[in-house]
């Protein structure tokens, strides 16, 4: 094609990958890091506050359910004493329960609790190939989320 | 039966590599073109190879064969048989038998209908469809890939299935998915073949484009099964969460759809030729690359397949060589296939960019960055960890970014129709944009009130009804010219219409269907609410649920507690919770009836237990779907729910369906069949 027409196919090419470039780069936050839990306990302050993705498997015996939420710990597969605590507030998974293999989403908070709303489960014994996924109830909602007649009760 | 099975893939092994050597070198010289019938020949051998070993496994399955390794890991003794014989692509071995026979059968029609006809491009084409058979041949008998590894012994049969995968969806899913990819290949092979004879002409594509809007179709299927599944399934309340494996079926959908439209602008206007060659390979290889993903254990999601060491470098490999063959055949062929579109009117280029080249050309750009940026962010895990801290990409991310981009889209999409080729007259533009404008407006009263709290959304919808409206404004001026000309009824002269250009009018059928399920995609990701309460246990406890706008009553509570209630193949519920709720519209008092959640927990028949697993009920009303997911019990007497408002995700569904129809159409053939499709 003639010169003009090439140099202004390439201007608007260009303008169109800037825009896009602006608004990838004003979204990037909506990404996380991935750690094992020994990382998120050895680089605590650095990462206090910023959103995570922890992977590791449910220590037995510490799954609490209560009305806002369940809490547990995961345990690191390499480091067997090391155990980081999370508070879910999404749907639980079938597939979730103590030694499942779980990856979490959530942000870690000052008092060392990943609080999260997304969770990804594989089952250690076989179902193969799971399913087990929720997605957060926060991320289609748009209007205010409330809670109706909550209590929290204690424990089963 | 196993030997056979693995005799019958070397077999095959062998005969595509004879077939894939026959057809090049055949090719390669006039005087050897008398050998090229042979490449043919081969071509049809391979596929009933194939098809035997395919047998082989589908008997075992059948014949309960746990012998077989693969048949023992996936059904078990009491499996019915129409979920014996899915099972036959349910685990990683079986569905790439299963893409391979596909692929394979393809390419035999090709050869089968082709053999008298000595024609280069063909003889060219079939030499890289058996090349990319012999790599899935490849994959399929080494360790990883084997169908026919033999069972340990003792190795305990059937273990089940995972009963979320028990829904016809998940069962068709796959199939149509391997049809797509399969006949992605097909409009790769072409362009090679194409590049590698020098052939600048549209042969090619009479030859492959009709395969090519067949695996559209496929495809679409494919992601729309998968969506359906997600969403009355899984039950999270959405049907699509950017999950790795989503993304990689999608992702070579939007490339598969430039380069359809790539075709047009070929044809219509001998241009966009690099645009047509490069999407083909393109596409091919991201279908090489959405394998690679879901199987190959780089990247953690809840889909994805146990990866292994030889099959990853198998594919990175065959990767590598696609694009690199692709990338240097385009340079190669450089000057022999440029052919510009836009200019001043010179040598039949267009005049400036105000034409439908131009819509044509952003509608290329769009579709590449957004499937560059969706590759970027599903692979960001592993590419990052490589450099540092790894990094994932969260569904608002993808959100974010596909809420502006598809809005800007649409206005594409909308102009498109009534913009003309090579130079548009700007009177006659603003003539054709009237009536569509004064339809949106009309619909947009409606819209603007329901929606106007999101900007973005309503700008969205608005959009969408627009690109609705100028597509039935090219129907109905169509209709009424040729009733005009022809002196015959409106209704007659648009079946006349439909009849006369399937691919115009299915390919202006699909963009109603987009738009369609454009506006549902807004309603339902941009307005949708959640409300998490919780209810007393008892029978007429009753609750509000602020932002659906809903009062929750509840019914009653059933308990089932069973040994073994078998619900599906080898898959028993231990527990099964079911609470009836009663749903009334707040405000209005009107009621909606009974809703059901459940609880299952289950257990396959190896007494290997899967916790307790929500079925979601769902009220379907055609504005909007309300969801309520039951979560539990909280303690002795509180029971936790989720309500969700869905609104328009109805038209999800009727805009994929309607899509669906128009790509059916468009692909159809013509009575007559004239020269071309291969």
């Amino acid at each position: 094609m003639n010169k003009r027409a090439r140099t202004r196919l390439i201007v608007v090419t260009v303008a169109i990958l800037a825009l896009v470039g602006v608004l990838i780069w004003r979204n990037s936050g909506s990404s996380s890091v991935y750690k094992t839990p020994s990382e998120i306990l050895s680089e605590a302050s650095s990462l206090t506050g910023r959103s995570v993705r922890v992977a590791g498997f449910v220590v037995p015996g510490s799954i609490k359910r209560e009305a806002a939420g369940t809490s547990f710990r995961v345990g690191d597969p390499d480091k067997k004493d090391v155990t980081l605590a999370v508070f879910y507030t999404g749907t639980v998974p079938g597939t979730f329960k103590d030694e499942a293999d779980v990856v979490v989403d959530g942000e870690l908070g000052a008092d060392g609790k990943v609080s999260s709303d997304t969770m990804i489960t594989k089952c250690p014994t076989k179902f193969e190939d799971q399913a087990g996924k929720t997605q957060a109830s926060g991320s289609q909602t748009s209007g205010s989320e409330t809670t109706g007649s909550e209590t929290t009760g204690t424990a089963p | 039966m196993i030997l056979l099975g693995k005799v019958a893939m070397y077999a095959g092994l062998f005969m595509a590599v004879a077939a894939a050597g026959v057809a090049f070198w055949s090719a390669s010289r006039e005087d050897r073109r008398d050998y090229a019938p042979n490449a043919y020949w081969l071509t049809v051998v391979v596929f009933a190879v194939i098809t035997a070993a395919c047998l082989v496994l589908l008997i075992g399955f059948i014949a309960k064969d746990y012998g077989i390794a693969y048949v023992a890991e996936n059904s078990s003794p009491d499996m019915s048989l129409f979920y014996r014989i899915a099972a036959f692509w349910a685990g990683q071995e079986g569905s790439l038998l299963t893409w391979l026979w596909m692929l394979a059968g393809m390419s035999a029609l090709i050869a089968w209908r082709n053999v008298e006809k000595d024609e280069e491009l063909v003889t060219l084409a079939l030499g890289v469809l058996n090349v990319v058979a012999v790599f899935f041949l490849i994959v399929l008998v080494t360790q990883a890939g084997d169908p026919f590894k033999v069972s340990p012994p003792g190795e305990a049969i059937g273990r089940g299935i995972n009963p979320l995968l028990l829904h016809w969806a998940m069962v068709v899913h796959p199939p149509t998915l391997f049809v797509g990819y399969a006949g992605l290949t097909i409009p790769f092979a072409f362009a090679i073949a194409t590049l590698l004879a020098g052939d600048a002409s549209r042969r090619w594509l009479a030859l492959a484009s009709r395969w090519s809007v067949v695996a559209w179709f496929f495809l679409s299927v494919g992601i729309f099964l998968g969506a359906l599944w997600a969403y009355v399934v899984l039950g999270w309340g959405g049907f699509w969460g950017w999950d790795p494996v989503e993304n990689s079926s999608f992702i070579p959908w939007l490339t598969a759809t430039a380069m359809l439209h790539s075709f047009t602008v070929w044809r219509r206007r001998n241009a966009f030729k690099f645009w047509a060659l490069g999407l083909a390979g393109v596409t091919f290889f991201l279908t090489i690359l959405a394998t690679y993903v879901t199987r190959s254990g780089i990247i953690q999601s809840a889909h994805t397949f146990p990866g292994d060491a030889v099959f990853k470098i198998l594919f990175e490999v065959f990767m590598v060589l696609i694009l690199a063959t692709t990338a240097g055949l385009l340079i190669w062929r450089r000057h022999e296939f440029h052919s510009p579109a836009f200019g001043d009117g010179e040598d039949g280029a267009a005049h400036g960019f105000f034409n439908k080249e131009f819509m044509y050309y952003l509608n290329n750009v769009v579709m590449s960055v957004v499937a560059a940026i969706i590759t970027y962010a599903t692979l960001a895990p592993a590419i990052t960890r490589l450099f540092g801290e790894e990094i994932n990409y969260k569904p608002e991310f993808y959100n974010a970014l596909a809420a502006p981009i598809s809005v800007a889209y649409m206005v594409v999409l909308a102009l498109c129709p009534v913009v003309a080729w090579k130079k548009n007259d700007p009177s006659r533009f603003v003539r054709l944009l009237a009536w569509p404008a004064a339809a949106t407006v009309l619909a947009g009263i409606p819209i603007v009130l329901a929606f106007r709290s999101n900007l973005l959304g309503m700008t969205g919808m608005l959009v969408s009804v627009f690109v609705i409206a100028t597509v039935v404004q090219v129907y109905v001026k169509g209709a009424a010219q040729k009733a005009a000309s022809k002196g015959i009824g409106f209704g007659g002269a648009l079946v006349d219409l439909f009849r006369r250009n399937r691919s115009q009018t299915g390919g202006y059928l699909v963009h109603i269907g987009i738009g369609v399920t454009m506006i549902g995609i807004i309603g339902s990701m941009m307005y949708a609410t959640t409300d998490n309460i919780a209810i007393g246990r008892k029978p007429g406890s009753k609750t509000k649920a602020p932002v659906s706008g809903m009062t929750v009553e509840v019914v009653k509570l059933d308990k089932l507690t069973r040994p073994r209630l078998e619900i599906a193949p080898s898959t028993y519920v231990i527990e099964q919770q079911t609470l009836t709720l009663k749903l009334t519209d707040t405000k209005s008092g009107r009621s909606l009836g009974r809703i059901k959640p459940m609880l299952k927990a289950y257990q396959n028949n190896m007494d290997r237990d899967q916790g307790p697993s929500a079925q979601v009920d769902i009220r379907a009303e055609p504005t909007r779907d309300v969801f309520v997911i039951y979560e539990g019990q909280v303690d002795e007497d509180l029971l936790k729910l989720q309500v969700k408002i869905n609104p328009l995700i109805s038209l999800v569904w009727l805009g994929s369906i309607i899509l669906i129809i128009g790509t059916g159409w468009a692909a159809w053939p013509p009575r007559r069949e004239s020269a071309a499709a291969a």
